[in-house]
């Protein structure tokens, strides 16, 4: 009997102890649930309000949730009297080496206000580095012309802090892009005067002709519309940046991105080759009078000899490849490639002589480390004037830089394959 | 006599009050709560806001466990007790959020660890299942003084030596805007590691050694003062028998 | 969810986030069981034992119980008593299984409910959503994973410094650093190394 009173107490204390904790525990969390859900709050939005002066909280109705882009949420941020004073965006970025999460704000004007790393767990002294050294240099650029500047000496500090870079840039370049809906944006209406689809543009290959530029403007499935070129021109100082686009059989035409400080006569003169609007590109020649419009012209018929001398790839790694002249004679085979290297994507330009021997190769766009990737120019130069490169001889020189030293070997290779399978016979 | 008694049992209580601080110090002393003593103690807010938190649990789980000492089965004392104890993190975790939401934030995972403290749950069982509830109150008030005392000395030296300045306003609602009291501009202060991890170990180590070696300095003065007494002693006797032998010469003479 | 998922698991949490040098859990085992090889390894395998089971038991009483219930916020109360009852199970069962087992590891199983790192590990794997990454059952894994590398990672760590200790009783120590504070120095001088390794994977 004792023994079961005992063991009936031991039952009841627990329980006693266990309700009233409980009941404490309840309490508590019911008292301040309000404010703690309010702080939880608070904190995620203080990022943005510290980037907008005079902002208040947003209400729901201003945070959209976004899918299917890095950006993960844009809040309108309007003052005390619910006036717009820009938009933030909340762009989420992984890689290998961890998360990261990043806060753009765009004024009204269309220009960043503020990039700022609200979050990572990437290496911290690499985001540290683009904190200090690269974030400033983001604030107040227009988005629609963004000088992102990423340079070798941040790309020199490490891979990792190259990697971090792509994932902010990636993320700036969605916001601009759900941006550009909201606010005027001369590059996005630019390219839908070519492609009225577009929903995104990416860089393809850099040039240092006539044209600097090549882009993708794609569809929002990501199928490819037009390829656009780049084409600043200078007239009386002022720079104007010209765009034309063509399909793979067509020159689908020509404008400009009309941003404020353009001259009138600059935008006008584009009028001029509406006649040659979506015509076939081979043999194509541009007649027109004026000053400007001959400039254009110039610019435009060195682009139009460009792709009409390119002619598609697309497979081996191998984008396309430019059969170059001397006169009427052919003086070479200009190949442009791109594989996955340590960093991410490198883009190679390849030289083959008209025999099919290797001439130089080059870097279009790396994200390597240009310590491990330079040298590799030197290292392949000694195979000039050979038709052939067996792997093993330039193993010394790679290591270190295997899978940049991989990316070059495979699109040489790939160069010569094409020469010998295509163009030896012709 | 009745009033030499009552001057004792004061005298008792601020000993029990005052001994966490140096004599029985839960951190540098019995190395209880090692986990937050090193893992919060980057910024001297940060180990203040930790010292906080460890005093309210402790004193509140004392007066608690004192409280219903007499009722809990000695079988089942254990389990209790921790529930006790979690119900009071639990509470303070939840007010935290709500009032220090910085604070919060950079303690973390370390308020729910305030649980598996060894100090409190040695309290608990070692003082207040025994004693009366005021006494059980001033044992875990004082104590946790102490253990705040000591977590704000190390975050003193971490911050210090990591940054060269002492902030305050950062995570506790001390002040409007965030200021630092201590502000010393120079490169030898931005020594990153006391900040993180292994600065931890390391100031904690060297503050223990610097503690011995006081210690043991003030011992071995008492020690060299003991000796002397002793060897004073000695020659007074030698001295002694000398004049004795002297006088005894004398009077021979 | 590939299979590096794991990988990275096991070797973040067992060298990058070493419980012990880089989160400071489980500091008290790490300075109290340390002075000999022997009992270091014996306290590492019982923290084995418990952490990964009560990694997987903490993981689902959140996601299958608390959370449905919305009362996320009894989690520490819940799950400190998961981890007492189940340091009270497992010492039964190894006692009724294995002697000689009970033997070599029952002591250190007893100190276990107040090593943090048990509790901290099962609080980090919630705050760590993995469920919201890769889904409940795919984040059960890399959660009980996480433990298994926590639990390598203490046992690393309590080996080669419990080897260092039993090196430092024969080396000429200065009297007042004897014991814990050059014990203490020495684990921040591990923790220097380990460091080191931050940033090889995230």
């Amino acid at each position: 009997m004792d023994n079961l009173l005992s063991k009936l107490k031991t039952a009841a204390v627990l329980l006693i102890i266990g309700a009233v904790s409980g009941l404490a525990i309840f309490g508590t969390h019911t008292l301040t649930e309000d404010r703690r859900e309010e702080n939880r709050r608070m904190a995620q939005l203080a990022i943005y309000l510290d980037m907008f002066d005079g902002a208040v909280t947003p209400s729901d109705d201003d945070i959209v949730a976004i899918e299917d882009s890095s950006v993960k949420e844009m809040v309108t941020m309007r003052d005390s009297s619910g006036n717009i004073l820009g938009y933030a965006f909340r762009g989420e970025g992984r890689i290998s080496h961890g998360d990261i999460t990043v806060i753009v704000g765009i004024d009204l004007d269309g220009n960043i206000i503020d990039v700022q790393i609200a979050d990572s767990t990437q290496t911290p002294s690499y985001v540290q580095a683009l904190r200090d050294h690269y974030l400033p240099r983001l604030r107040s650029q227009s988005i629609v012309a963004m000088d992102y500047g990423f340079t070798d000496e941040l790309a020199g500090t490490s891979a990792s802090a190259g990697m971090s870079f792509g994932n902010v840039r990636r993320i700036i370049e969605d916001a601009r892009f759900i941006a550009a809906d909201f606010l005027s944006d001369p590059v996005m209406e630019a390219y839908e005067r070519l492609a009225p689809d577009v929903a995104s543009f990416d860089t393809f290959v850099v040039f240092d002709r006539a044209f600097t530029e090549e882009q993708l403007i794609k569809d929002d499935d990501g199928n490819i519309l037009a390829y656009a070129y780049l084409m600043p021109l200078e007239f009386d100082g002022e720079t104007v940046t010209y765009v034309a686009a063509y399909t793979e059989t067509e020159f689908i035409g020509i404008t400009v991105f009309a941003f404020d400080d353009v001259p009138q006569d600059a935008i006008d003169a584009v009028e001029a080759f509406e006649g040659y609007w979506n015509s076939d590109f081979n043999g194509l020649t541009f007649d027109v009078d004026g000053e400007i419009e001959n400039t254009i012209a110039t610019a435009l018929t060195e682009l139009n000899t460009f792709v009409e001398n390119r002619t598609w790839i697309n497979a081996n790694d191998l984008d396309y490849v430019e059969t170059r002249y001397d006169g009427d004679d052919v003086s070479g085979y200009w190949f442009i490639g791109r594989k996955m290297g340590y960093n991410g994507v490198n883009v190679l330009e390849v030289l083959l002589d008209e025999n099919g021997a290797f001439d130089h190769f080059a870097y279009n766009q790396s994200p390597d480390t240009p310590d491990f990737r330079n040298p590799l120019i030197d290292a392949f130069g000694a195979y000039s004037g050979q038709t052939e490169i067996t792997q093993n001889e330039a193993e010394d020189a790679w290591s270190g830089a295997t899978f940049t030293g991989e990316s070059v070997y495979a699109i040489i290779s790939a160069a010569f394959q094409y020469f010998a399978d295509t163009l030896g016979d012709e | 006599m009745a009033k030499t008694k009552n001057v004792k049992k004061e005298m008792s209580r601020l000993a029990n009050f005052t001994k966490g601080f140096f004599k029985e110090n839960p951190v540098f002393v019995f190395l209880l709560g090692l986990c937050p003593a090193l893992a919060v103690t980057g910024t001297v807010e940060a180990s203040l806001g930790m010292g906080i938190l460890v005093i309210f649990v402790l004193t509140s789980s004392n007066v608690v466990v004192s409280l219903i000492r007499k009722w809990i089965p000695h079988q089942i004392r254990v389990p209790s007790y921790i529930v006790i104890i979690s119900t009071f993190v639990t509470i303070v975790g939840l007010l935290t959020e709500a009032y220090a939401y910085a604070l919060h934030g950079e303690l973390g995972i370390f308020i729910p660890l305030i649980v598996v403290n060894c100090l409190i749950l040695g309290r608990a069982e070692s003082y207040a299942s025994k004693n009366k509830v005021h006494d059980a109150a001033i044992d875990g008030f004082g104590m946790g003084l102490g253990f705040l005392g000591a977590l704000v000395v190390i975050g003193f030296f971490r911050e210090f030596l990591s940054t060269g300045a002492i902030a305050y306003g950062v995570y506790l609602p001390l002040a409007e805007t965030p200021g630092s009291i201590i502000n010393i501009d120079s490169y030898v202060f931005s020594m990153d590691a006391f900040g993180q991890a292994p600065g931890g170990f390391l100031v904690i180590g060297l503050l223990l050694g610097i503690f011995n070696f006081v210690a043991i300095l003030k011992r071995n003065k008492k020690e060299r003062e003991r000796q002397r007494m002793i060897e004073e002693k000695k020659r007074q006797a030698l001295e002694r028998k000398r004049q004795k032998a002297k006088e005894k010469a004398g009077a021979n003479a | 969810m590939s299979w590096t998922v794991f990988f990275v698991a096991i070797f973040s949490s067992m060298l990058i986030n070493n419980v012990v040098l880089m989160k400071f859990l489980g500091v008290c085992p790490f300075l109290g069981v340390s002075k000999k090889t022997n009992s270091a390894l014996g306290m590492s395998a019982a923290v084995m034992f418990v952490m990964v089971i009560a990694a997987f038991v903490s993981y689902l009483l959140y996601y299958l119980v608390l959370v449905p219930l919305e009362i996320e916020y009894v989690q520490t109360i819940s799950f400190i008593l998961i981890i007492a009852s189940l340091v009270q199970l497992v010492e039964m069962i190894i006692k009724k299984v294995s002697k000689k087992l009970y033997k070599s590891l029952g002591v250190y199983i007893a100190l276990i409910t107040t090593n943090c790192a048990i509790l901290g590990i099962a609080v980090e794997n919630i705050t760590s959503d993995f469920a919201g990454q890769y889904g409940l059952f795919p984040g059960l894994a890399v959660a009980v994973t996480t433990a298994f590398g926590a639990a390598l990672g203490f046992g690393l760590v309590m080996f080669a410094f419990s080897s260092i200790r039993e090196r430092l009783e024969g080396s000429n120590v200065p009297e007042a650093w004897k014991g814990v504070p050059v014990s203490l120095i020495t684990a921040g001088i591990m923790a220097l190394a380990f460091a080191g390794l931050g940033g090889i994977v995230g």
